[in-house]
């Protein structure tokens, strides 16, 4: 029962963890997100007939509870932020804020699309086929293709605005 | 066929459409041939989708370390039966958070402690070597005990130490996963031998694991040559895999009309030599300085490769690992030729000829 996830594990902790961290923006909540996603792959019976599909749907379901529940336990964030700080003392102060910039700047971008086109382009960044993002979605297979391309159009611009915004921020300063 | 959609072109950048022997690909390759327009649109296409994926990679942080699978494994069960084990029932979605991060944390080291034990007894078997090639992705080095305990998911912890044979018979050996790693192993065969066995295949790898070592990190507390090996297995397969992910980016080249299969015709390719091939004609167009693709025929029976894979061929010449007996490429005319050489002794010797000459598609 657990072999097929086993092999499934190896191939797409990494891609699921920087999925979920694209929703939660914190990596420790991402890797506790995932790790719940695989707990409760495990006991699916039975095992689904798409099962990367299945994982990064469950994982997306996740992302959206915990969102809820985080602004309903606002006393808990304060907690996770000092956990967070604590985990990147390996990275220096400075490139510890330009990261920190350049996430707000990609999340400001991801929120500016729609939700759909959100989850499809996380979906396909994540390695998903179009038949597993339409499985994921709801899609219907052939549009997939032109959902990516607005998602991928919009989030260009939409970073690119961002980005703008902040050098004649910066020439201010 | 009218002018292609924009959903199209990026189903076509995503690889999705098939290989291009296919009804859809063929038809996409040919009206990218004849029409400026969309050859045009393909490329805007491909900037705002490799602008998107940038963006989406600068996002990227520090990725946490992996638990063992063994330990999920164990999770999963403590929660479904319900038991009063170690960790408890956990309604996952209704724990706090400050309580999920404590139990995520301590499920780490309890599992870190266990799986290094099971690794001193069936770390240097094959088992354990199968397993880490099936998954075809580089993972943080603690994964790899995971990827040591999940011979025994379901088995109890005893089982596995006193009875390793269980476990591997608990390994589907005829498993596809299982027939890809070997096709790894042919591949990373270098040792310009022909007609080696099986065996001696199997020896050569594990020599070059052992020497790559140098360079990857050593996994923490890996006790058994088995495991290390396994790391380096992994850097390899790993590779492989996304090679094989990697989408067809397609340029200018494939609107090319020269776009043809060529096949082996003489050399020394077939003993799987690690190969350059050059292009030997001068009349490139100039579009496509900055790289052409290969595409090794997706056919196995042809080609004994797995999958269709597009190689880069910058400028005009790309190193190959294996020669392929049959691929195609865009744009290309007339010949090719394949220089091998030793790679053992990489600065000596004068490279013998791999000669291709051009076939019709689908010639096996």
């Amino acid at each position: 029962m657990s072999e097929p996830w086993a092999t499934i594990y190896g191939q797409v902790w990494d891609d699921l963890v920087r999925f979920l961290d694209r929703k939660v923006w914190d990596p420790e909540r991402a890797r506790d997100l995932a790790q719940e996603t695989f707990v409760r792959a495990l006991q699916a019976d039975p095992m689904p007939d798409d099962p990367r599909a299945w994982l990064f749907t469950v994982a997306g379901n996740l992302a959206r509870d915990e969102a809820r529940m985080a602004i309903r336990r606002r006393e808990k964030l304060k907690l996770i932020r000092v956990d967070a700080e604590d985990s990147d003392l390996v990275a220096g102060p400075d490139e510890e804020l330009e990261v920190s910039e350049r996430r707000v700047k990609v999340r400001q971008a991801l929120e500016a699309l729609s939700e759909r086109d959100r989850e499809a382009l996380l979906l396909c960044d994540a390695g998903l086929s179009y038949a597993e993002i339409a499985a994921a979605t709801g899609l219907s297979p052939g549009a997939v293709g032109t959902t990516l391309s607005r998602a991928r159009r919009k989030l260009a611009a939409a970073y690119e605005a961002a980005a703008g915004d902040e050098e004649s921020g910066v020439a201010h300063r | 066929m009218s002018h292609i959609d924009e959903g199209r072109l990026h189903a076509w950048l995503d690889g999705a459409l098939g290989p291009l022997t296919g009804p859809e690909g063929a038809a996409m390759a040919h009206h990218l041939a004849t029409c400026d327009e969309c050859r045009a649109r393909l490329e805007q296409e491909s900037a705002i989708r490799e602008r998107a994926r940038s963006v989406l990679a600068s996002a990227d942080r520090a990725l946490p370390e992996a638990p063992p699978f063994a330990d999920l494994v164990a999770q999963a069960r403590s929660v479904g039966l319900d038991a009063e084990g170690e960790f408890g029932p956990q309604p996952v979605n209704a724990a706090p958070d400050s309580a999920r991060r404590r139990t995520g944390r301590r499920i780490s080291r309890v599992g870190l402690a266990w799986a290094a034990s099971i690794t001193v007894v069936v770390g240097a078997g094959l088992l354990g070597r199968e397993l880490a090639l099936q998954s075809g992705r580089d993972l943080p080095a603690g994964l790899d005990f995971g990827r040591e305990s999940v011979q025994a998911p379901t088995d109890e912890r005893e089982d596995l130490r006193e009875n390793a044979p269980v476990a591997r018979e608990a390994t589907p050996s005829d498993s596809p996963a299982r027939q890809k790693s070997e096709l790894n192993a042919v591949v990373e065969a270098e040792e310009p031998t022909a007609g080696r066995g099986a065996e001696a295949q199997k020896l050569q790898v594990r020599e070059r694991s052992d020497a790559d070592l140098a360079e990857v990190a050593a996994p923490p507390a890996a006790p058994a040559v088995g495991a290390a090996q396994e790391e380096a297995k992994d850097e390899e397969s790993g590779s492989r895999a996304r090679f094989a992910a990697r989408p067809p980016h397609i340029g200018l080249a494939i609107g090319h009309p020269a776009l043809g299969c060529w096949r082996l015709e003489s050399g020394q390719a077939e003993a799987g030599i690690p190969t350059r091939l050059r292009l030997t004609d001068e009349r490139l167009p100039d579009e496509v300085e900055g790289g052409l693709r290969l595409e090794a025929d997706p056919d196995p029976h042809t080609t004994g490769n797995d999958a269709p894979a597009w190689l880069p061929l910058s400028a005009d010449s790309a190193w190959l690992s294996i020669p392929p007996r049959i691929f195609r490429l865009a744009p290309a005319d007339d010949m090719l030729t394949g220089q091998v050489r030793d790679p053992t002794e990489p600065s000596a010797g004068d490279p013998s000829e791999v000669r291709y000459t051009r076939v019709e598609c689908g010639t096996p």
